[in-house]
């Protein structure tokens, strides 16, 4: 057991870990050539094949992907960081992570285009006139400080590498529901109108869906938040009185747990408007209905993956790990992305890569010059279509509340259960 | 034909009944089916609604026995489902299984991790506790050895902080909150933070870093404890309670899809029982329409052509003439039957021309009778006339040669006298002769009135009358009958006959019988001598008038004897014939009818008194 001059909690578990791996390396040295596996536990928003085949022939390593649901990932990565070296998901799981001591702090020195990385996670705010957004905006939460603690200020440790972010609203049947206004008419009211009764869903997550309701419930006038990014017991309890009363009178088709789940309930035509993520509107309008994806003038909420290290991982694997990352930020991955919805942090070095007119689509809000194909090669986008909300500037301009992991998360737990069972 | 009707018959109403029994029948499996099958979504459903009531047990109240009921529940729950699926038939309805299918598995797999996870929280909880007593134990050590560095005051700081750690940590347990994880963050920050600062060097002994260890364990312990606490609550209030949810929305589906199955095959059950009422009775009607077709088919094939040969046999019953049999190009019975009928025409028609001929004949027949009673009546007339005209001046004559024999007897020359003589013989006899004949033309008008007559009396009388030789014997062999009939012809009948008797008969034991025999509609009398006979060759001639087989001069007679007994007999209505042989006798018979008519004309009647008046 080594001595050791002022010690934290934190650096005591990292150390002791390190010590246990460092133990190993005191039997006899034997060179053998292996190929070390990468393993990345996350979802299917980011662990695709054709990523993880195009990171396996850049970085010439193996590279073994789990993906799986939001809360089994976020179980298993922060109950058993052994069984994973990143993991993938979204802001609000950090701190989970974070408090169970399951992922240790990434080095930004070790990031090679870490300069390239926009405002959005450093500053909050990716434009002067941008609003932050309620809850846990993850330039929050992206720093560590030498206690162990997130904050705001660069300390050269982080607890995610900024990757992919988007942000989120609900869509609506455009057959059924009357067009509207982006930022100007369509609001989050639209989901508790009572004349699409029967015919909305919600995700089934409270760190998500807990603030579609209570933008819905705000912009309806039924009730206020001090803080919609940390409610209250009783904001908590108000709001799903709300929520219980309008599933009591079957206002709601159910809550989604998957994006394959969510399209089908709207291609199904069991509901005409509800919670989406991006993939699941691309998948709707695939299928010849026209779901448009609401810039509700109430403002987004956005999302932001963070891609951690495990507390666990050390040795050639870390290597690897920051390989990993940096390859992420290293222009290919960020325009594969792109193609489908999603924004990287650092887009400069991704727009050599796509052509004019799909930057023009994807990150500048203009008209499709040209028919867009999505990353299946088939045509995602025609030609003239304008993605909605505008801008990446303009989208991430317009955030309203962070999906975020609140104080009262238990709580709500609880009452979210008393929604569902209503 | 009859027999393909009646399949065609048959068959329709047959096959119309099984038709509508087989519609309803299998509206009657599938609404069964179906609600077998809604009564087995029930008990999924119930079911459900049993293990979510277990987990939550088992989740907030830690009931192990209610954990073990959900897990037996949920095998029994899939095996149900698995069932439900194998007999669903429906793409919709498995549709819904299959997502029932996938929430189930979902739901108890994470069921699964909710069990681990619960009791991996309440080992570590467990582990707190002891954590916070070793280190209570170890402050202790290092308070009672003096071998450390911290004092008394950060000693007790450190104490108080671990417990208050240790109280937020078990406040959690009970009520998680996220304060909770900070203020035992916080309390162990503290006593971090107290340990650090009354370190004495740069060094920390082994009881100092066996400390902070344990602070390091505690920490880490309560943080699995909190991601353990977090971890279920949100699999049990989430995740678990979305697939169930979800579970008993696809059930819900299922069972409206079944109720509306079931009120759609209510609704085709009615309307099928309607349809099978129509087609029963449209088959009915059809039955009725092809019965009517078969029947005026038959009477067309059938009865018309048999009640036309029955026509035509009638009509060839009443003689009429026939052209042609109707049917006879048929091959089958009623062809056989009109072939017959043919035969019968044709020998009708062979009939008719004999008839055709006998009515010609008859005619003629009747022309010439008619001719020849005219002839007769003229010959009668004449006849009667001749004779009653010609009797004045032969009486003129008789008297004249009276006169003349008288006044010249005595002049006249012997051969005069003889000649004179025989022309009153020959007068006398043309006088007979003239009597007879008028006799005879008379024959008929003066038969009288029809009265009751004993025929025996008539024969005695007819002896009286007649000159009956004495030595001629006259028997009648039986007694004769008394008869209704003409009396004047049948006297004269018998006088002349046995006047003839008289006549020709041998010079002894000369006699006549005379008999009767009852022939039932007939009397036939008989008038038998044993005189001369008659040859065979004469029986006839011996009836025509003025037919005598002798000479005058041999046999006194006009010759008008036997014809005028022919007659009257023959106006009576009887017959009469001749029974001899040369040397045999002669027996006359003849038959008196024994219902006789007048039967003479209005003229003849007219004659007859004329006749009488005479």
């Amino acid at each position: 057991m080594q001595n050791q001059k002022k010690v934290n909690r934190r650096s005591f578990l990292e150390k002791t870990a390190v010590a246990g791996a460092a133990g190993t390396s005191l039997a006899p040295l034997v060179f053998i050539k292996r190929q070390h596996t990468l393993r990345v536990l996350g979802t299917h928003v980011t662990l695709q094949e054709e990523l993880r085949k195009r990171a396996e022939k850049d970085l010439g390593c193996k590279i073994q992907f789990e993906p799986g649901g939001s809360a089994a990932v976020l179980h298993k990565a922060s109950t058993r960081p052994e069984s994973f070296d990143l993991y993938e998901q979204w802001s609000n799981s950090l701190k989970v992570l974070w408090q169970a001591n399951a992922i240790q702090s990434i080095e930004v020195d070790r990031i090679s285009n870490w300069s390239e990385i926009n405002d959005l996670t450093k500053t909050g705010k990716i434009s002067q006139e941008a609003k932050i957004g309620l809850g846990d905006a993850p330039y929050k939460l992206l720093n560590v400080t030498p206690d162990g603690k997130l904050t705001s200020k660069h300390t050269g440790q982080v607890s995610f590498l900024p990757y992919v972010h988007n942000v989120d609203s609900f869509g609506y049947n455009s057959n059924i529901v009357p067009k509207g206004q982006p930022y100007k008419t369509e609001s989050w009211g639209w989901l508790f109108d009572e004349r699409w009764a029967g015919k909305v869903a919600l995700v089934n997550a409270p760190t998500i869906g807990i603030f579609d309701a209570a933008l819905a419930a705000n912009a309806k006038g039924m009730m206020s938040f001090n803080d919609m990014g940390n409610m209250t017991r009783s904001e908590i309890d108000q709001l799903f009185d709300f929520l219980i009363e309008f599933r009591r009178q079957g206002h709601f088709r159910g809550m989604w747990s998957s994006v394959p789940q969510s399209a089908e309930f709207m291609t199904r035509g069991e509901v005409v408007i509800q919670s989406m993520f991006s993939p699941g509107v691309s998948t709707v309008k695939g299928q010849g209905i026209p779901c448009i994806y609401a810039a509700p003038k109430e403002g987004y909420r956005a999302w932001h993956g963070v891609m951690c290290l495990s507390a666990k991982t050390s040795g050639p694997v870390k290597d690897l790990a920051y390989d990993y990352m940096n390859w992420w930020l290293s222009g290919w991955p960020g325009a594969f992305i792109a193609r489908q919805g999603y924004y990287i942090s650092n887009p400069q070095r991704s727009k050599s890569l796509l052509s004019n007119a799909e930057w023009d689509y994807w990150y500048q809000g203009k008209p499709a010059a040209e028919d867009l194909k999505g990353t299946d090669g088939r045509v995602s986008v025609k030609k003239g279509e304008v993605r909605t909300g505008g801008s990446y500037q303009e989208r991430f301009s317009n955030i309203a509340v962070w999906n975020t992991v609140m104080d009262t998360y238990e709580y709500s737990l609880l009452r979210w259960r008393d929604f569902l069972s209503a | 034909m009859l027999a393909a009707g009646f399949l065609i018959l048959f068959t329709i109403v047959i096959a119309s009944n099984l038709i509508g029994i087989n519609k309803i029948r299998s509206n009657f499996e599938t609404f069964e089916s179906t609600s077998v099958f809604a009564a087995k979504i029930d008990s999924i459903k119930n079911n459900i609604n049993l293990i979510r009531q277990h987990v939550l047990s088992f989740a907030f109240a830690g009931n192990e026995a209610a954990a073990v009921q959900a897990r037996e529940l949920g095998k029994e729950l899939r095996q149900q489902i698995k069932q439900v699926i194998a007999d669903s038939e429906d793409e919709e309805i498995d549709y819904h299984l299959e997502k029932m299918n996938s929430h189930l598995n979902s739901y108890l797999d994470n069921f699964e991790t909710v069990i681990v996870e619960r009791k991996l929280r309440n080992e570590l909880v467990q582990q707190i506790v002891r954590e916070s007593k070793n280190i209570e134990q170890l402050l202790d050590e290092m308070n009672a050895s003096n071998a450390y560095t911290v004092d008394k005051v950060d000693a007790e700081n450190i104490r108080r902080n671990v417990l208050r750690a240790e109280i937020s940590a078990l406040e959690f347990v009970d009520d998680p909150d996220a304060t909770q994880v900070r203020e035992v963050q916080e309390q162990l920050n503290q006593a971090t933070s107290a340990l650090n600062s009354t370190m004495q060097g740069d060094e920390l002994n082994e009881k100092e870093l066996q400390l902070v260890a344990m602070l390091g364990h505690f920490e880490q312990d309560f943080i699995r404890v909190v991601q353990a606490t977090r971890g279920y609550l949100y699999l049990v209030n989430v995740v678990m309670t979305g697939e169930a949810v979800e579970f008993s929305y696809q059930s819900e589906r299922i069972n409206q899809i079944s109720n509306h199955r079931l009120q759609e095959t209510a609704r085709l059950s009615s309307s099928n029982t309607a349809l099978a009422s129509n087609i029963a009775l449209a088959s009915a009607i059809g039955a009725i329409v092809i019965s009517m077709l078969v029947s005026v088919t038959l009477v067309r094939m059938l009865v018309l052509p048999i009640g036309r040969i029955t026509n035509t046999l009638t009509a060839l019953s009443r003689d009429e003439k026939i052209d042609q049999i109707p049917g006879m190009e048929r091959q089958d019975e009623i062809g056989d039957m009109a072939k017959a009928a043919n035969v019968f025409r044709e020998k009708n028609l062979q009939t008719e021309v004999l008839l055709e001929e006998t009515r010609m004949l008859a005619k003629k027949l009747d022309i010439q009778a008619k001719q020849l009673a005219q002839s007769n009546e003229e010959l009668d007339s004449f006849a009667y006339v001749a004779s009653h005209d010609l009797k004045s001046p032969l009486r003129a004559i008789d008297n004249l040669s009276k006169w003349i024999y008288a006044d010249a007897m005595e002049v006249l020359p012997e051969d005069s006298r003889e000649n004179l003589q025989e022309m009153r013989v020959r007068v006398k006899r043309m006088e007979r002769l003239l009597d007879d004949l008028l006799t005879y033309s008379r024959a008929k008008q003066d038969s009288g009135d029809i009265e009751k007559i004993d025929t025996e009396q008539i024969v005695w009388q007819s002896q009286q009358l007649i000159d009956w030789p004495a030595d001629m014997t006259l028997c009648i062999d039986n007694e004769l009958p008394t008869i209704h009939s003409f009396r004047l012809p049948l006297e004269r009948i018998f006088q002349n006959l046995m006047t003839n008797a008289t006549k020709y008969r041998t010079d002894c034991d000369s006699k006549v019988v005379v008999s009767c025999t009852d022939l039932g509609d007939s009397f036939q009398f008989s008038v038998a001598d044993n005189g001369p006979g008659i040859a065979s060759e004469f029986h006839t001639k011996i009836f025509e008038m003025f037919k005598r087989l002798h000479s005058q001069s041999e046999v006194d007679g006009s010759g008008m004897g036997l014809a005028l007994v022919k007659r009257l007999v023959e106006t009576m209505g009887g017959t009469i014939r001749v029974e001899s042989e040369v040397d045999q006798g002669a027996n006359f018979i003849f038959t008196i009818p024994k219902n006789i008519q007048d039967e003479r004309t209005d003229s003849e009647a007219s004659l007859a008194l004329g006749a009488s008046l005479d």
